[in-house]
């Protein structure tokens, strides 16, 4: 399938996780985090409360990820829009020294649902000449010290990773990802279908998040799971990519965080046959 | 984890990239260590210590902003920004300590609307600790070139608020500060023009809660020659020598550990701008932010010069741009 987009999409793998059966003592997290949200403009509501979850941080979670992606990458980009609950390590540093090929580390947070797509943007701006190898790493770790109205609806059963892996040969173009800011809910749901219709009729799949309205147009429209803000769309992504696809076919996933009134969009081509 | 030798060194500026204008919020208080030796608990033979070893002299904190409120501080005192908001189209704060408070805090984004800039792609960097601020500068020109738009711009904010549990001061190293800083970032420019970002990522002191006392011992060792190895690289990737380096803008842990790096380098100490380090204090990522302000305002860089802005990230990843004035 001839595709002239500017990522190749090696791989795509998703783990969740269960309980850390290492469960680390987070108490001095729990300090920090009830410092932190002692100050002016720490967020509205939020309610300091004793640690509850599986106490899986991102260096135990970004780790295993890797290890699950074939090849080494040379730049590894983190996603992530809850915090991370162990901080006895830094991840960065963790990483660079935990994965084969020494990669360079850096974390992208703070746009909540979007997160992974402006992720997806630094990555397509590293030169494939420097950085050959991209993997993108998001997280979504449910382990807290407070609760947050915001987080209401979040599913802390399981924590979730979705890694994906860009190489120069990979088989699936993808991207680029886009941002639209100042976008109203209602808006969301008919630029989305404005998106799909661009694509063609027929071939093309909607992964859409759940903040997002479903588009009236989407005949091929894959619901995103309720869990983690940043994992749920690339899970079902992934699930998209689990099994071949019977003809090239185009998936256009697509996320709204309602809260800051982003829509973020990322389109690959899927040849026929392909399976990650 | 089996030991390993140091990563390799990581090059990349986008072409053309620039700073475009550099402002500062310098902190609303001074307070010298007498004052806040209470609420950090040192002693006062560990402020005499800070004071002769560390050159350390007093802080800067903002105590009624939150963290917002910093970056929106600093921002304000940009010439260029008011009537170019509609070119702005990133927002990036490069921060040391990822979690400001909860998960709707989002202090980034609270401070670009309130400048005007809530049509902009607002987002946080982190894992390079506090070099993360030089990150997101080379990174924000990453974006404009990817983006394809010369007259577009994006906003590097850093700077962040200290709390007493971990982030007041460092034992036996030094103290952190409130101050701010808020860089323009565009394409093109012939002032500040970016020429290579250089990392090392010594990723075997990743242990942020109590290392033990070999591998403190190991990190303090590997410190000097690690910065300065970077620094030459940087130098290097910038097509140039360390003798040609006009000027360092470091950060501003403290006195002594430049001083070490200078002995292992051969680097004249008067080449560092280090009046701010008992000015004040450690302010995370913005260190080598506030002191290019400084150092241009003091007429230290004269157009063409060739100058360093480095930083430290425990962690620990050491990192320096190199540029051209």
């Amino acid at each position: 399938m001839p595709s002239d987009r500017p990522l190749r999409l090696a791989a795509v793998r998703h783990l969740p996780f269960g309980r850390n059966p290492a469960w680390p003592d987070l108490s001095v997290q729990a300090e920090y985090f009830a410092e932190r949200l002692a100050g002016p403009g720490a967020g509205a509501g939020a309610v300091v409360r004793p640690v509850s979850g599986n106490r899986n941080g991102y260096a135990w979670m970004a780790e295993r990820l890797l290890a699950a992606l074939p090849g080494e990458p040379d730049l590894v980009v983190l996603a992530h829009a809850l915090p991370d609950c162990d901080m006895s390590v830094s991840l960065g540093g963790y990483l660079t020294h935990a994965a084969a090929g020494r990669p360079m580390v850096l974390a992208v947070s703070e746009q909540g649902r979007a997160t992974p797509f402006a992720a997806l943007r630094l990555a397509g701006a590293h030169p494939r000449e420097e950085y050959p190898a991209v993997a993108v790493l998001v997280l979504d770790q449910n382990t807290l010290f407070y609760d947050d109205p915001a987080l209401a609806d979040l599913d802390a059963s399981e924590d979730h990773a979705v890694g994906l892996l860009f190489t120069p040969d990979g088989p699936v173009g993808f991207g680029p990802a886009e941002q639209r800011t100042g976008v109203a809910p209602e808006r969301a749901a008919e630029l989305v279908a404005d998106e799909v219709r661009a694509l063609g009729p027929g071939t093309a799949v909607l992964v859409a998040g759940t903040a997002l309205a479903p588009p009236a147009s989407a005949a091929h429209e894959r619901r995103a799971p309720r869990g983690g803000p940043c994992t749920s769309v690339w899970s079902e992504f992934a699930a998209r990519l689990a099994e071949p696809v019977p003809a090239d076919r185009t998936i256009l996933v697509a996320e709204y965080e309602p809260a800051l009134g982003y829509l973020s969009l990322a389109a690959c081509d899927v040849p026929a046959g392909w399976s990650c | 984890m089996a030991e390993r030798a140091p990563a390799e060194a990581h090059r990349g500026v986008a072409p053309g990239t620039a700073l475009a204008e550099t402002a500062v919020h310098p902190g609303d208080e001074s307070l010298p260590l007498e004052k806040i030796a209470p609420a950090l608990g040192l002693t006062d033979r560990e402020v005499r210590r800070y004071r002769r070893f560390f050159g350390l002299d007093a802080v800067r904190w903002s105590p009624a902003r939150d963290t917002a409120g910093l970056l929106v501080a600093a921002a304000r005192n940009l010439a260029g920004l008011p009537g170019a908001e509609h070119r702005v189209r990133f927002v990036i704060h490069g921060r040391t300590m990822e979690a400001t408070g909860a998960y709707s805090a989002n202090p980034v984004h609270r401070a670009a609307a309130e400048l005007g800039l809530g049509h902009a792609a607002a987002f946080v960097v982190s894992q390079h600790a506090c070099a993360s601020g030089l990150l997101a500068a080379a990174l924000a020109g990453r974006l404009l070139a990817d983006r394809g738009d010369p007259d577009a711009l994006a906003l590097v904010l850093t700077g962040e608020k200290t709390y007493p549990h971990v982030t007041r001061y460092i034992p036996a190293t030094t103290v952190m500060g409130e101050a701010a800083a808020a860089t323009l970032v565009g394409l093109g420019g012939e002032r500040d023009r970016m020429l290579a970002h250089a990392t090392i990522t010594r990723g075997e002191f990743h242990q942020m809660t109590g290392p033990d006392a070999d591998t403190a011992a190991a990190f303090e060792s590997a410190y000097p020659g690690t910065l300065a190895e970077l620094m030459h690289t940087a130098a290097e990737r910038a097509g140039a020598s360390m003798d040609e380096v006009r000027l360092v803008l470091p950060h501003n842990v403290n006195r002594l550990s430049w001083t070490r790096t200078c002995l292992a380098t051969g680097l004249p100490l008067e080449r560092l701008w280090l009046d701010n380090v008992p000015v004040t204090g450690h302010c995370f990522c913005a260190d080598p932010f506030l002191n290019l302000v400084d150092a241009v305002r003091a007429g230290a860089l004269a157009p063409g010069d060739l100058y360093l802005m480095v930083s430290v990230g425990l962690g620990a990843t050491f990192s320096a741009l190199a540029l051209r004035h």
